[in-house]
């Protein structure tokens, strides 16, 4: 792409300017553009920033806070008279194609003198110019309905200071720029934004994976490693009373081989107690039981009464409700639903009066049919609860009588218990005082198998509540599995989206950061190139490097680091390496505009980096603005092969501002082979 | 659902599908009310509720027993308990609704029904249980009165 013509109108000292330019073709891609300070060369530069980007880029100290338009435009107008400030640039694109950007800003001049800007209230732009651009479509230009998004596609603003910048600060790169900043440069001309975004957007959906994947993370490893250490639990414990069932029936089995001996024991009523003895403690046992079943009906009982009792406050509120309906004559419904129905099948009422459908009386007789249809069911619920409610009132009012006889028949068995154990104990000790050292023994035998017998069933039951509750426990665990379970799916859907994200990111940071080491060793490359075209001590300087950081390292022939000892020439020549190079990476087909490119540059180089510009940006239009100093007779002779057009600024200064033209240069002298001494 | 110009009776009570645990809990081997039907808990859910003056939105239920299992004395008082908190009887005409009234009780009381009986000594509900039912006996004076027998003390306290 280059620039084929810019139009200036009322832009600060350009009252009036238009330069045309040439195509760059035939090696014949240098423009110069000669001026002396302060005569508007980088004005120049400022009105191709603003016109693209509505933002003058490189505005000199003199010329901040001053407005961008020409005072003398605004001289002669008189109050409520308007003027526009304008720049336009025809851009050709390679294609053949061409687009034109034009950037305008209207002012009014008021009554008390004051010039005043009418900003454009849909301009993107900070000033709130107005930008259109028109573009060749087929054969014809059209106009482009979002000119910022072309120019952010032709000639993004974040790099566009290594297109148009000043040379003069261009020394300045080296001792300005860290690696960071070099870095940022890299990553910009490489254009890595989109991926930069992919990676910023796969790590934020991978923080919200996590999130989610914490929120969900199954507990599943932790409840079954729960409900393992409850089954082996579950297992000792159904082993232990399995063994102390064992030996319950054991001790049982060796109490009744004593008690067999005693009762076969040759003493005098030995066998009569210990049937005795056996006996009541079947009864004993009976009893018990008998205990158990009333207490177990007593408490069924006592759940079965207990809602009525209480919920007893509504059982009286609303058996009074119903009475009162009653009593007012609410309930039951005047007439019977059957007989009004009657009234309607038959269509005659008993007035006397017909009931035809969609009369009036008909409707009426309609109405009471529903209303006495509602009643006659309400009715019949209330008369069967107020039956239900008497019924639920007496058993309240039989309770504490049918609990009392409950617990007098409990008590009364407890007693016979107590009196069997008395007897029991008699007849223990009565045996145990026995004469005979057998009976004595066999006694013992009994008593001691006896108490192990009732120590085991105690322990047996201590073992199956805590079988129960392990098993119930392992019941609530398994639930509480099935659960997290499901939550697994859900889980493993989201471990998928976090791997794959991770995969992505991970793809996208190596796609990141294998094309900045490629643009970083094909930058590094360059630069080596070029620098080494341009300067002119050849042999003091053996390599240049740019490290992983984007540390720029210019190595001297002894081996040490020569960056901080450059010469202004030497780093701005450095630089302008480096910027070239940076610019033939990017790709971009963009015109170069260097400001004062050899201001700094002693007169011996100027020559040789003159002789290099050209080659640096090859095949690319480039715009040099010189000062008469820059442009020597020997840098003219070396830039004369590649020069395609030579302009000049004639810069007038007034009272009331200034004035600047842009006027072509003739070039006769150089055709006709003129000296350049 | 109605059916025939009237609401339709529901065919099961609910509970709510997070208080199920309590109920299970609570027919358990260890539990006093091991063996006895669902209804049976759900009634007393339902009084204890009632009586605490616990009620609780019916959200997120589950079918717990059938309506038919209901004896007519256990249905009237599930009546008795939607006119109380209607204080009308017309709530009677709307099956659903004496239900819901029902369950929602049953969800405020069901938590500390599972309190009364496993977090007090072991052992004891059936008497604490017992003792709380004579205390309310007593403080009606022996019972419930009737319509008649109340407006009987009525004229009496007049005279």
């Amino acid at each position: 792409m280059w620039i084929e013509r810019i139009s200036l109108k009322n832009y600060r000292q350009y009252e009036e300017a238009e330069i045309e330019f040439c195509r760059p073709t035939g090696g014949r891609n240098i423009t110069v553009i000669l001026g002396d300070t302060g005569s508007g060369k980088t004005n120049l530069v400022n009105a191709i920033t603003w016109c693209l980007y509505g933002n003058e880029k490189h505005l000199t100290a003199r010329n901040k806070g001053l407005d961008i338009y020409n005072t003398l435009a605004a001289k002669n107008l008189k109050p409520g008279e308007t003027f526009q400030v304008q720049v336009k640039i025809h851009l050709g694109e390679s294609d053949g194609g061409r687009i034109i950007v034009t950037r305008s800003l209207k002012y009014k001049v008021e009554f008390d003198g004051r010039v005043v800007r009418i900003p454009d209230h849909l301009s993107k732009a900070e000033d709130q110019s107005t930008l259109e651009m028109m573009r060749m479509i087929g054969k014809d230009m059209k106009e482009v309905q979002d000119p910022e998004f072309i120019i952010q596609k032709l000639i993004p603003e974040q790099i566009e200071e290594y297109f148009f910048f000043d040379g003069e600060r261009l020394d300045e790169y080296f001792k300005e720029k860290s690696g960071v900043k070099i870095a940022e440069a890299v990553f910009k001309i490489s254009q890595l934004e989109l991926i930069e975004r992919v990676i910023k957007h796969l790590k934020d959906l991978k923080q919200f994976f996590v999130r989610d994947r914490n929120d969900l993370s199954p507990r599943i490893e932790e409840i079954r490693d729960l409900i393992d250490r409850l089954t082996a639990t579950l297992t000792d414990l159904n082993d232990r009373k399995e063994k102390a069932e064992a030996q319950r029936d054991e001790a049982e089995r060796l109490e009744l081989e004593a008690r067999e001996k005693l009762r076969e024991a040759p003493v005098q009523n030995i066998g009569k107690l210990e049937d005795e003895r056996a006996e009541l403690e079947e009864n004993i046992e009976k009893t018990r039981k008998e205990i158990e079943e009333l207490k177990n009906e007593k408490i069924q009982y006592l759940c079965s009464i207990a809602p009525a009792i209480l919920a007893s406050s509504c059982i009286q509120k609303a058996s009074k409700l119903i009475g009162e309906s009653e009593a007012s004559g609410i309930i039951p419904p005047e007439y019977q639903p059957g007989f009004v129905n009657k009234l309607l099948t038959t269509g005659r009422c008993i007035c006397g009066r017909d009931l035809i459908k969609g009369s009036s009386e008909y409707e009426e007789v309609k109405g009471l049919l529903n209303k006495s249809s509602i009643l006659a069911s309400l009715t019949r619920i209330l008369i069967e609860d107020a039956g239900r409610l008497e019924n639920l009132r007496q058993m309240v009012q039989e309770f504490p009588d049918k609990i009392t006889r409950m617990n007098s028949r409990i008590q009364n068995l407890e007693r016979n218990i107590e009196t069997m154990e008395k007897r029991k104990l008699t007849i223990d000790s009565q045996i145990a005082s026995c004469d005979s050292e057998k009976i004595r023994q066999y006694e013992n035998e009994v008593q001691e198998y006896l108490k192990k017998k009732e120590k085991l069933i105690e322990e047996i039951g201590q073992l199956k509540q805590q079988i129960q509750a392990t098993q119930s426990k392992i019941a609530m665990e398994e639930k509480e599995l099935e659960k997290e379970l499901k939550k697994q799916t859900k889980y493993k859907e989201l471990v998928a989206c976090l791997e794959f994200c991770q995969e992505l990111l991970d793809v996208a940071s190596g796609v990141k950061e294998k094309t900045m080491e490629d643009v970083r060793k094909e930058i590094e490359q360059q630069t080596k190139e070029l620098f080494f075209g341009m300067i002119w001590k050849e042999r003091t300087y053996a390599n240049i490097e740019i490290d992983e950081h984007y540390n720029v390292s210019v190595k001297h022939i002894s081996g040490n680091e020569a960056i901080g000892t450059l010469s202004a020439g030497e780093r701005q020549i450095l630089a302008l390496a480096f910027v070239s190079a940076l610019n033939n990476v990017s790709g971009f087909d963009v015109p170069i505009v260097i400001d004062t490119p050899l201001g700094r540059i002693s007169s011996g180089p100027r020559e040789k980096i003159a002789r290099s510009l050209p080659s640096c940006f090859s095949d690319r239009q480039v715009i040099l603005l010189m000062t008469n100093e820059e442009y020597t007779s020997e840098v003219k002779k070396v830039l004369s092969e590649h020069l395609s057009k030579e302009f000049s600024i004639e810069f007038t200064e007034c009272a009331d501002g200034s004035k600047a033209r842009v006027i072509e240069n003739d070039r006769e002298w150089e055709r006709k082979g003129a000296s350049y001494s | 659902m109605i059916e025939n110009g009237k609401e339709k009776e529901p065919r099961t009570l609910n509970v709510r599908k997070s208080d199920l645990e309590f109920y299970h809990r609570l027919l358990a081997e260890d539990s006093p009310f091991n063996g006895m039907d669902n209804k049976r808990i759900f009634l007393l859910a339902m009084a204890t509720g009632f009586f605490e003056e616990k009620f609780a939105d019916v959200k997120d239920m589950t079918s717990f027993c059938r309506t038919e299992t209901l004896i007519p004395e256990e249905r009237a008082l599930i009546d008795a308990i939607a006119v109380y908190k209607e204080g009308s009887l017309d709530v009677l005409s709307n099956p659903r609704k004496v239900f819901e009234i029902a369950e929602g009780y049953a969800s405020g009381g069901i938590r500390s029904l599972y309190e009364q009986v496993f977090e007090g000594e072991f052992g004891t509900y059936s008497k604490r249980l017992e003792a709380e039912l004579r205390s309310i006996v007593e403080k009606m004076g022996g019972g419930i009165k009737s319509d008649s027998e109340e407006k009987e003390e009525h004229s009496t306290r007049h005279a």
